[in-house]
């Protein structure tokens, strides 16, 4: 009985800790995490973003806002491979959607802009989006005398720095917690179903999740585009990171997008190759996986996809 | 050293020291220790950051956001440096930071790239390595290639955890070793895949060693410690800026307590000359105070002297009066002494010749008588009424009665004019002779001796008395005069009369006090008049007094009184012992 008990007294108090921390943590040791409460904007500012980014004014000769191609209603982006901007070419890139853009490391497909207040700023300014300059956008909004004033109370006055912040204000309202799979992971075992499950597996084994991983399922990292295999290359793209750092390290590498509303955001990929979410996968079990998926674990992996949509929780 | 310029110093040394005070205080210290602290918390998310890659690298870590929470702070922080970038220094110590602090994120962010290729590829060797063997379980002639694979996978695992120098070189020809033995068919893709991602994790492998070496390369902490270098430097630089201002505060300090000092000293020294006239001042005045009373005590008795030479010139003044008043009266009275003087001399040679002669009519009236006893009746009657007629016997009576009273009355006149004769000078020449004065009071004391005993008891008070040179019977008279006055003075009810006598310093005196009534103040001065006199008319002559006081002046002496009204009178003879012969 003596050795017995100074066993229990030598490995019990590790071993009950161990297996504790499998049992009841099984969900912390996700490596995707459920979005977190967002942190309170400022309500007038939140307005003035809104605002804003339906606003055609920021754009140079104002034919686009910010909605124009981040349609908040579908998904945070305009549906299209690419989008026409204010000068009537197409950008150079697949629109990302707006939605959980606060959630992402970096914007942009090449990350050049570290927070969205950059990202507004370089967008206003890029002559195929919006192609208007900042102190033209300032006279403008000035010009109006409700935005004056609320500026003026907001911010104390209007300034490019006050519009960049209130529009990502704005943004950092567009998040979308509480999705099935949110849920899921803060312990609501039934809010997926059995097959969708069976997706997040899949989406674990195959390594889906090494790169989209995190609150936003992605956002988080670089990576290249052409891991395992190469694909073929649409013409005319920039060649990713490598535009912005000159390293030949960074050629076709790209932000990875995060995967929350994924199923409402086609098409994909940065170049807007992949028209569904299936070819989406396909690209990924190729390019970057380097394995063949089957069919049924491609549908499931989609179902499991469709578990992190959701809607703007906006603010109170 | 006027005081402007002193106060000129102060001023100028306060305002070194206020300057000073406000350069000590710029330096903030509490801004130094949260700069610290900011570099410190850099350091500890560098150093989590570190720890956070390698946990990814052992697959601990299941997500990358833990490496990307930190970065937003790791560059927030150093900009909110205190001075940055004011100072420079400072600004290129966080400019190379926030350099360095660029290449590792593009480093970490190229592992966790790298990381995750790794990680897939990793784990699709173990995925394909079971699948081999569950194919192999359906199918032994694989089991061969399942060991194969399993075989490689353990090397390969072997190498990545263990770290080996060289990777196994052998296993891609021990992998296409099995390729010829299979056509086609899953197990051949199985091996293809497998040989790929073995590549692929031997690849990334090498990557992410090389990555994770140059991060750890990555100056970061360098650069850190140059911050860290640059704020304690200030530190330092502020500390010894501190030391040396607080020398200087000390040296102005000094320098103002010297000046305070200075004026400290300067101001005790005034004091003490303040203090010093002040003394002399008073010493001054005091001295003065003295001079003035002295000044004022001589002047006084200046004063008194010039008052008393006055008193006394008015009484030689009134004794001169006195004397010519006397003069003139003494001629007046020696005209009137003569004149009465002879009918005076007939008249008693006349009234003794009378007597006689009556005496001798009444001796014969008497013989007349005796012999009547033979005359006839008739003729005796006729006598007898003649003489009863005249009264006979009356006037033989009467007779000596009435020439004795007449010849005491020519006494009494010729005594008057005798008296008047001596007042006069006129009077008999005396003799000067040396006499014993207490003779004189004695002979004159028994002479009114009757009169004294009935008024008041005699007191004789008498010292030594040396002879003096006089005229001894006009001194009596003085005498006389003194008591008869004595007398009077003391009145009705019994009194007490004192005679004193005395010498000093070639002097002479007598004086008679008595314990009368004493004389009034208006009556003083003229108590030496001739013919002045209080008693009721007919009782004194009013001579005594001024005879008394003539006589005393031919002795070259005087007569002093002193009285008091009701407490009497003592009048006190003073004269020269010796009788100074004066040019007359």
């Amino acid at each position: 009985m003596n050795k017995a008990k100074r066993l229990c007294w030598r490995w019990g108090a590790p071993g009950l800790l161990v297996v504790s921390a499998m049992a009841s943590g099984a969900w912390i040791s996700e490596p995707i995490l459920p979005i977190p409460a967002a942190a309170p904007q400022d309500p007038a500012r939140v307005a003035l973003g809104r605002r804003l980014f339906s606003d055609r004014r920021l754009s140079g000769n104002g034919t686009v806002s910010c909605a124009s191609c981040h349609d908040v209603s579908k998904g945070g982006m305009d549906g299209g491979v690419r989008s026409m901007g204010s000068s009537g070419r197409l950008t150079a890139f697949n629109t990302p959607t707006v939605l959980n853009a606060a959630l992402n490391f970096r914007q942009f497909w090449n990350g050049r802009a570290t927070t969205l207040e950059q990202q507004v700023g370089m967008v206003v300014e890029n002559p195929v989006e919006m192609g208007s300059r900042w102190p033209d956008v300032v006279r403008k909004v000035a010009a109006d005398s409700d935005y004056r004033r609320a500026f003026e109370s907001a911010y104390g006055g209007v300034t490019r720095a006050s519009i960049e912040n209130a529009l990502a204000s704005y943004e950092r309202t567009l998040v979308t917690p509480d999705s099935r799979f949110d849920r899921y992971l803060k312990g609501d075992r039934d809010a997926i179903t059995v097959e969708e499950k069976a997706g997040y597996l899949r989406f674990k084994q195959y390594g889906c999740v090494s790169c989209h991983q995190g609150v936003n399922v992605g956002g988080n990292m670089f990576q290249k585009y052409g891991v395992v295999a190469e694909p073929p290359l649409v013409k005319g793209m920039e060649l990713g990171r490598f535009g912005i750092t000159g390293n030949p390290r960074d050629m076709h590498v790209y932000k990875v997008p995060g995967l929350r509303n994924v199923a409402r955001t086609a098409p994909y990929l940065h170049d807007g190759s992949a028209a569904t979410l299936d070819q989406a996968i396909d690209a990924m079990f190729r390019f970057q996986l380097g394995r063949a998926g089957s069919v049924e674990d491609r549908k499931l992996i989609a179902a499991f996809l469709a578990t992190l949509n959701a809607e703007p929780a906006g603010q109170p | 050293m006027t005081p402007r310029w002193h106060a000129g110093v102060a001023l100028a040394l306060m305002a070194a020291l206020l300057y000073e005070l406000s350069r000590a205080s710029d330096y903030d210290e509490p801004a130094y220790f949260a700069d610290v602290a900011r570099v410190q918390q850099i350091r500890q998310l560098d150093a989590q950051w570190e720890q956070d890659l390698l946990k990814a690298r052992l697959n601990l870590l299941h997500d990358y956001d833990a490496l990307v929470a930190p970065l937003a702070d790791m560059e927030r922080l150093p900009r909110q440096l205190h001075q940055y970038p004011a100072n420079s220094a400072l600004a290129a110590g966080v400019t190379a930071y926030l350099r360095a602090l660029d290449a590792k994120t593009e480093l970490v962010e190229s592992f966790k790239s790298h990381n995750a290729v790794f990680r897939n590829s990793l784990a699709y060797l173990v995925t394909v390595s079971n699948e081999a063997e569950l194919a192999a379980a359906k199918r032994p002639e694989h089991a061969g290639v399942a060991r194969s694979l399993r075989e490689v996978l353990l090397d390969i695992l072997t190498y990545i955890e263990y770290g080996g120098a060289e990777e196994p070189e052998d296993w891609q020809s021990r992998l296409s070793g099995l390729a010829p033995g299979l056509r086609g068919g899953e197990l051949r893709r199985m091996v293809d895949s497998f040989g790929l991602h073995a590549s692929i994790v031997l690849r990334e492998r090498a990557v992410i060693s090389r990555l994770l070496a140059d991060i750890t390369t990555v100056p970061t902490g360098r650069t850190l410690n140059s911050i860290q270098a640059v704020l304690s430097g200030d530190l330092r630089h502020a500390s010894q800026r501190v030391r040396q201002h607080r020398v200087y505060l000390a040296a102005l300090s000094l320098a103002l307590s010297a000046l305070l000092l200075y004026a400290a000293v300067r101001l005790l020294r005034s004091h003490a000359i303040i203090k010093h006239y002040n003394a002399r001042l008073r010493q001054a005045n005091d001295t003065l105070e003295t001079a003035v009373r002295l000044r004022t005590d001589e002047l006084s008795q200046a004063n008194r002297r010039l008052q008393a030479e006055i008193d006394e010139r008015m009484q030689l003044e009134s004794r001169m009066v006195q004397k010519e008043k006397l003069a003139s009266i003494g001629e007046l009275a020696a005209g009137v002494a003569h004149e009465i003087n002879n009918p005076l001399s007939f008249l008693s040679s006349n009234v003794g010749r009378l007597e006689e002669y009556l005496d001798s009519v009444l001796a014969i009236l008497s013989a007349y008588e005796l012999a009547e006893a033979g005359l006839p009746e008739s003729a005796l009657r006729s006598i007898r009424r003649l003489r009863e007629q005249a009264q006979l016997d009356f006037l033989r009576a009467d007779i000596p009665v009435l020439i004795a009273e007449s010849k005491d009355g020519l006494e009494r006149v010729a005594k008057i004019v005798q008296s008047l004769k001596d007042f006069s000078r006129a009077g008999t020449a005396q003799q000067w002779e040396w006499a014993d004065l207490h003779r004189g009071i004695e002979s004159t004391i028994n002479i009114i001796a009757s009169d004294l005993r009935k008024v008041a008891d005699v007191v004789r008070e008498y010292g030594e008395l040396p002879h003096v040179e006089c005229m001894p019977s006009q001194l009596n008279q003085v005498i006389m005069n003194l008591l008869v006055n004595a007398v009077h003075a003391v009145g009705e009810e019994r009194g007490r009369i004192v005679i004193r006598s005395g010498a000093a310093g070639g002097e002479a005196w007598f004086e008679v006090q008595d314990s009368g009534c004493g004389i009034p103040g208006d009556v003083l001065p003229r108590i030496f008049d001739p013919f002045y006199t209080t008693k009721a008319i007919g009782k004194g002559t009013g001579l005594g007094l001024s005879l008394s006081y003539g006589i005393v002046q031919r002795h070259q002496g005087r007569i002093e009184v002193t009285t008091a009204p009701g407490e009497g009178s003592t009048f006190r003879v003073v004269l020269p012992v010796r009788r100074q012969l004066v040019a007359a």
